[in-house]
């Protein structure tokens, strides 16, 4: 590539189909995990979100959410305990379809390590 | 010392893994739901765990037991009407007590292939001290 040329973002070749496709990992009563699958028309999953969610007076709210839309690479949002985001932080590129499917498995890596920090960061707000 | 959701969260990256296998999805998706839940739970979680994360999900989730790499699955869905009176009239319905082990009844499942079970409570009831055993 040409140094002069600004680097573009990967994209899926198709976009994902809607409606996605959503399984729920809960591992207690308050604490549970989503995988959210957009798969495009020829089954190849071209985005992907794992969202971990807790209950909180009978209603579950996001704590953090991992994914690779926007072109970004893989990232982590951030929700505070009234559900504003207040953080995003990169985490690794996404260049190729294999990439969007290791992504996804550090991201689960990653959630299910760190779900106790996320909600500590979460109940700070910062 | 980690914690049972500690343990449990530790299982999700692989059971997470084969749940979005396309083979797992059409295995297990109910009806052809765009939804699945997913129940991890350890050996030594109790039935009534399992059955309040069950209830938690409407009454339709997968319970998956993954012990030294080894995957158990159970699909528990309620059972349908005619399933219930037929169940009933063989004396069929199976009693789960919710302090039982996941495990054994993965076992019991093992054996029956499938089962219609109920919830049942059961209570210590104190009749005094035991009465002592003639030598």
């Amino acid at each position: 590539m040409n140094a002069a040329e600004p680097e573009r973002a990967w994209a899926p070749e198709l976009p994902p189909e809607l409606p996605w496709y959503e399984q729920i990992f809960p591992i207690s009563e308050r604490v549970s995990y989503r995988q959210r699958l957009g798969e495009d028309a020829y089954g190849r999953l071209a985005e992907w979100a794992v969202v971990q969610m807790r209950r909180v007076e009978d209603q579950w709210q996001r704590v953090a959410v991992y994914d690779i839309c926007h072109g970004k690479g893989v990232h982590v949002h951030l929700y505070d305990r009234e559900g504003r985001e207040f953080t995003e932080t990169s985490l690794r590129p996404v260049t190729c379809y294999q990439d969007v499917e290791d992504g996804l498995d550090y991201a689960l890596e990653r959630v299910t390590r760190h779900w106790e920090e996320n909600e500590r960061r979460s109940d700070r707000g910062y | 010392m980690a914690t049972r959701d500690q343990l449990r969260a530790q299982t999700v990256p692989a059971v997470a893994r084969l749940a979005r296998s396309r083979d797992f999805r059409s295995t297990f998706a109910a009806d052809g739901r765009r939804q699945q839940t997913i129940i991890p739970v350890l050996p030594d979680d109790t039935v009534g765990y399992a059955l309040d994360r069950l209830d938690d999900a409407g009454g339709i989730a997968v319970l998956v037991l993954l012990t030294d790499g080894v995957l158990r699955i159970a699909s528990l869905t309620p059972a349908l009407e005619a399933r219930m009176v037929v169940a009933a009239e063989d004396d069929q319905v199976t009693p789960v007590h919710p302090d039982s082990r996941v495990d054994m009844f993965f076992d019991y499942l093992d054996r029956v292939g499938s089962a219609v079970v109920r919830r049942v409570a059961a209570r210590l009831v104190d009749y005094g001290p035991l009465p002592s055993i003639p030598s």
